[in-house]
């Protein structure tokens, strides 16, 4: 086969230089791997161009000589090199079943907790939702800040709640218990009030509605008092003794949830918040109203035991950073004699 | 060829034994292979010695193969280059091994061409192949040595097949050249000295 097909397109070696047969591939197969048939072929083209044996004969060697070339022995140890790469392999595995496979059922196990513990957090979350709440202790504030960046400040031994999820299409709304100051964030855009905008407190059996205000709500022993400092602030109240009352910058009321009844706050509204402050302004406060105070905000108990003195007053800005500072100054300036047990006050005249 | 493949699936499947066993079956061809880059017998046995250790921590993401050999002739190349470029050495690549009694080789001795003439010959073999690119050279060694078909050395090499031919053709070109000089100085040294 070989024979016939190299025939048929027998090339004319009539050019051919060493070089030339050493790169045929015809010529390289013959030398590497020839057969008695490509031994004739070679030995019919050998006849026929007598002058290119010599060429024919080198190029034979070259590729001979590159071919047959026996392979370099290395000094180099065999087994030993195996030994070498037996004991690295045998590392690595070892490493493997140490290290990499425990550390990937580690892996394996940490994920599974983590899932475990995100679901439970998503759960409880999940329970959690609508309601948030603080609540302050006795003669501590607190200050919150909500999630439309309105500000609330709590007083002592007060709480508020509100749903969490405040989505911009609906009134945020705020549940309080005790005393807050608030400031109110507008969201308003100007021109464009919408229902959506309005800031809801639902406080006894009030709900006041705002919007972009400062104002201070005071929660105790059944009264209300709401002072407004900036804004508008509409009381209503609905059901039973039903009315709407829209307040004015300057504005204080007092409302009474026993008697269902609204009445104009003889004290401002500065004086009102003066708590935010750290100060207690004594202005339109009656003794009794202070000591209400040091029991509702500061968690005393106060037994009177001189009753006209219930209804004396005083002037003037004292720090309520904490009780003693408001109970120095109603010894010295009402001369009162002031017998401490625990949490017990029992205050009589000198 | 088969066999090989046998084995190559056996090691595959985390069997130590037949990776020995290519180990055993690929020393001496791969040594001297990796010879023609570097005369440096503790490089190669680096080289070897990454190459199986590699093969092993990547057994599982290794495919089966046409050629088990060509695999490792190109797994190893990139090995040993990477090692040799770290070293900052030239990529270098010698064909024909001085020092080496050709007529024993070639069982010439009782034939044709005398030993003289022989020694000649691989002179100019020598001479020419100097001539060439290390690339040429390998390629020369791949065709010659190797037996292997031009498609398997562009892929072992990574070549286009048709940059692969352009190679040879360049090599051949270098040795006919740098021949036909040697050939002309031959034929004036001896007819300089009929002329004596």
């Amino acid at each position: 086969m070989y024979l016939i097909t190299a025939m048929e397109q027998q090339q004319d070696y009539s050019q051919y230089t060493t070089t030339t047969f050493f790169s045929d591939e015809q010529f390289i197969r013959h030398v590497l791997n020839g057969d008695e048939t490509t031994a004739a072929y070679w030995d019919l083209i050998a006849k026929q161009y007598p002058e290119k044996m010599a060429v024919m004969e080198e190029a034979r060697v070259w590729i001979l000589m590159i071919n047959k070339q026996p392979a370099y022995q290395p000094a180099a140890d065999r087994s030993a090199l195996w030994s070498k790469i037996n004991s690295e392999i045998s590392a690595y595995e070892y490493n493997q079943q140490r290290y990499y496979r425990p550390l990937k059922i580690a892996a394996k196990w940490a994920g599974s907790i983590a899932a475990t513990l995100l679901l439970f957090i998503i759960i409880r979350e999940w329970a959690a939702q609508g309601e948030r709440s603080y609540s302050t202790d006795f003669g501590k504030h607190e200050q919150i800040v909500l999630p439309d960046e309105s500000v609330i400040t709590l007083n002592g031994n007060s709480g508020i709640s509100y749903s969490r999820t405040w989505r911009s299409d609906k009134p945020r709304e705020i549940w309080l218990q005790g005393e807050a100051f608030f400031e109110v964030k507008h969201v308003a855009i100007r021109n464009r009030l919408q229902q959506s905008d309005s800031f809801h407190v639902h406080v006894s059996d009030l709900e006041l509605t705002v919007l972009g205000t400062r104002f201070n709500v005071k929660n105790r022993r059944n009264m209300t008092e709401i002072s407004l400092l900036e804004g508008r602030l509409r009381i209503e109240k609905t059901g039973k003794g039903a009315f709407v009352k829209t307040l004015k910058p300057g504005d204080a009321f007092i409302y009474d949830s026993t008697k269902q009844q609204l009445k104009d706050l003889e004290r401002k509204p500065q004086v009102n918040k003066a708590w935010t402050n750290n100060e207690m302004d004594l202005d339109g406060y009656t003794l009794q109203e202070i000591l209400n105070v040091l029991e509702d905000t500061y968690g005393y108990e106060i037994t009177l035991k001189t009753p006209q003195l219930a209804q004396r007053r005083l002037t003037g800005t004292i720090p309520a950073t904490n009780a003693e500072d408001i109970l120095f100054v109603l010894k010295k300036v009402f001369n009162l004699k002031i017998d401490q047990k625990g949490n017990h006050l029992i205050i009589s005249q000198n | 060829m088969r066999e090989d493949k046998v084995i190559w699936d056996a090691f595959r499947y985390g069997d130590e034994s037949s990776l020995k066993v290519i180990f055993d079956q690929y020393y001496t061809p791969l040594f001297n292979y990796g010879h023609k880059f570097s005369q440096d017998d503790h490089l190669i046995e680096d080289a070897l010695q990454d190459l199986f250790v590699k093969l092993w921590k990547n057994r599982n993401n290794i495919k089966e193969t046409e050629s088990v050999k060509n695999y490792l002739y190109k797994s190893f190349r990139r090995v040993l280059l990477r090692k040799l470029d770290v070293q900052q050495r030239k990529y270098n690549f010698t064909v024909l091994e001085q020092g080496l009694d050709w007529s024993q080789e070639l069982g010439y001795d009782q034939t044709l061409i005398s030993r003289e003439r022989l020694e000649n010959i691989r002179k100019n073999l020598a001479l020419a192949l100097e001539k060439m690119s290390p690339r040429q050279r390998e390629i020369i060694h791949l065709r010659y040595y190797e037996e292997m078909e031009y498609e398997e050395i562009a892929e072992l090499m990574q070549l286009s097949v048709s940059s692969t031919y352009k190679l040879v053709y360049k090599a051949i070109d270098t040795l006919r050249n740098h021949l036909s000089r040697t050939d002309l100085l031959l034929l004036s040294t001896l007819l300089s000295l009929k002329k004596i």
